[in-house]
């Protein structure tokens, strides 16, 4: 029972740190077109999209170092096929 | 064989070698020409001697195991893929840019944070999990995952149409390159394109798009950093700033030619969503990731990617007026590839004043690698797929190494040779091919995938039916839109992925609940295998 209890809340954890991601993508974007709708195109400075590409290299490395803290909590270590 | 000893700093020292190569190279023809060597020969040298270097790490790659030419030996770091993803990312942006529609920054600007997102959503939904499951291909890892070769042809059809697309693309790019700047016919330009990337692809399959990745990013960088270097200058006011009628000249981005759907809020969130869609489901990026050393390296190749496009992208808002807004001329989307030969054309015409000769052929080994990136790392992961997952699917591990190899070596002349037929004789589709691709992957491939990997309850029916609704609602919106000037919704032949990816979530989920089920304790183990780190058991390191 507590194994399965582990192993449950191992993939809950997983699942919601994808989420967290795809939220956090959505969110970014979500400011992007707004500050779109409002500010308009020709006030938008030119490094937006350096900028947008920056905060999406943000959510991978803050991911995968959550990630990586969690199989190391849970007693893992990776090992592909 | 699962490594190969000695092998793994190949790629690292062809790097380097390429680098130092290039750079003694360009020192020496500038000598040349200080020697009064003519132009055109001092072109001719530097791609003959930079092709050469591609081929032969080419051929040093040259494999007959199975495990290298599927997998690169699974020896790529992560940052080796993501110089292929960042190379393939570069290409891809460069055919849109130079010969699609006729688009402005915010367009493109939206177009590229959505294919930049798709890495956010590699590294968190797919890849991990892809490259655990040890498959070559979307369509292998489909087919055993859902134990169903009816999966797995399926998904090959899609993926062979995919990826035909973008090799058509690329080989059209580098078509271009060659012909406008070595003043050949293109028919030499198609069959020379085609051979150097059958010949970059041949030997070694994923091996050789691994250990050729390096040289070719670093001649795309290399590429860029010249064709940037006389805007920088000025901008730092150490180059004179050239008359109005110049080719080069350093400016923002201009928006004149956004559409009004283009800079609405509706029209950037599609366009940014099909972006994310279409490029996480494309198959040989799937493939680029199989090659990664480890999970970990799996993880981080996408962190490395995004940061080699940041570099690339960091320089967008200085770059010339002509490189950044698109050249099609009359809105169509069946447009020729007239536009994109003319600028390339602009593009490596004589160096500026005061520069040496060999900038243009510096500019044009950048142009020709990004080409070869993609292409050969699509057309391998075709002709794999094409070998294993569709000429001996049934046939399964039974199939020997030389049948396969043969097959997959056979697809790849016959894929380069296809492609440059239609390069030369079907230039109006492609361009358009690229949409097209994009839309029809992210419809039949990105939920069955996803879904697949996170929900237990899914099973080879409802991937299926996911697979061919999501074609079928694409193929139909497709028509709806030939039909009517103003499609329902603003979406357009660019965002047919949208309406696609709706039709396949409705028929998975149709098809799941006519199929009702409850995971069995075999999806159980699979899902398990694929989640836990430690593959098939995952309860080892719980019950310490």
């Amino acid at each position: 029972m507590q194994k399965a209890d582990a192993r449950e809340r191992y993939l809950r954890k997983c699942r919601n740190l994808m989420l967290v991601s795809l939220l956090a993508v959505t969110a970014t974007w979500a400011i992007a077109l707004v500050a779109l709708q409002f500010i308009g195109v020709s006030r938008l400075p030119g490094y937006s999209l350096p900028l947008l590409v920056t905060i999406h290299l943000l959510i991978v490395v803050t991911h995968n170092l959550r990630r990586a803290r969690l199989d190391q909590s849970f007693g893992f270590e990776e090992v592909a096929r | 064989m699962r490594s190969v000893p000695g092998n793994s700093s190949r790629p690292r020292r062809l790097t380097w070698s390429y680098g130092l190569l290039a750079a003694a190279l360009v020192g020496l023809l500038v000598i040349l020409e200080i020697l009064g060597t003519d132009g055109a020969t001092i072109d001719r040298i530097f791609l003959t001697v930079v092709g050469l270097h591609l081929l032969y790490a080419a051929f040093v790659s040259r494999t007959m195991t199975l495990h290298a030419f599927l997998y690169g030996d699974q020896a790529a770091s992560s940052r080796l893929v993501g110089c292929i993803l960042a190379a393939s990312f570069l290409c891809g942006a460069l055919v849109f840019n130079l010969g699609g529609e006729p688009i402005g920054y915010t367009a493109l600007a939206f177009c590229a944070a959505g294919g930049t997102a798709a890495y956010v959503v590699l590294n968190a939904c797919i890849v991990p999990h892809f490259r655990k499951s040890g498959s070559s291909s979307t369509a292998s890892f489909l087919g055993d995952h859902f134990d169903s070769n009816s999966v797995r042809i399926c998904a090959s059809l899609v993926l062979l149409a995919v990826n035909a697309a973008f090799i058509i693309a690329g080989l059209a790019l580098a078509a271009t390159v060659l012909e406008s700047k070595l003043q050949v016919t293109p028919l030499t330009a198609a069959i020379a394109s085609a051979l150097l990337v059958a010949l970059s692809a041949i030997f070694g399959g994923m091996r050789s798009v691994g250990w050729t990745a390096g040289p070719l990013f670093v001649a795309i960088c290399m590429g860029l950093a010249a064709y940037l270097l006389l805007p920088f200058l000025q901008t730092l006011g150490l180059a004179d700033p050239l008359p109005a009628t110049a080719e080069l000249r350093p400016t923002l981005l201009s928006d004149e030619l956004d559409s009004p759907l283009s800079v609405s809020g509706w029209g950037s969130a599609t366009m940014m969503l099909t972006c994310m869609a279409g490029v996480a489901s494309l198959p040989f990026v799937h493939a680029a990731f199989a090659t990664a050393r480890s999970l970990k390296a799996a993880r981080m190749a996408s962190a490395w990617a995004l940061l080699f496009i940041l570099g690339i992208v960091a320089v967008v808002p200085v770059l010339p007026a002509e490189f950044t807004s698109s050249t099609g001329a009359n809105g169509s989307v069946l447009l020729p590839l007239d536009a994109m030969t003319q600028i390339v054309e602009e593009m490596l015409g004589n160096p500026p004043a005061d520069f040496p000769q060999v900038w243009s052929g510096v500019v044009t080994a950048g142009l020709l690698a990004a080409a070869i990136a993609l292409t050969s790392l699509a057309i391998t992961n075709s002709a794999n797929s094409m070998s294993n997952d569709i000429v001996f699917a049934w046939k399964g591990a039974k199939a020997d190494t030389a049948s396969r190899l043969v097959v997959a070596r056979l697809a790849i002349l016959l894929m380069a040779g296809g492609g440059a037929v239609l390069v030369l004789h079907g230039q109006q589709f492609v361009l358009p091919g690229i949409s097209l691709a994009l839309g029809f992957s992210a419809s039949s491939i990105l939920l069955p995938l996803i879904l697949g990997i996170w929900w237990k309850r899914m099973d080879w029916i409802a991937a299926l039916a996911g697979m061919l609704g999501g074609l079928t609602a694409a193929s139909l919106w497709l028509y709806h839109v030939s039909t009517v000037d103003t499609p329902w919704l603003a979406l357009d032949f660019n965002r047919i992925a949208l309406p696609g990816m709706a039709g396949s979530l409705i028929c998975m989920l149709a098809a799941n609940l006519v199929h009702k089920r409850s995971a069995s304790g075999e999806d159980e183990t699979k899902h398990e295998a694929l989640h836990f780190p430690n593959g098939n058991a995952p309860y080892a390191n719980l019950a310490k």
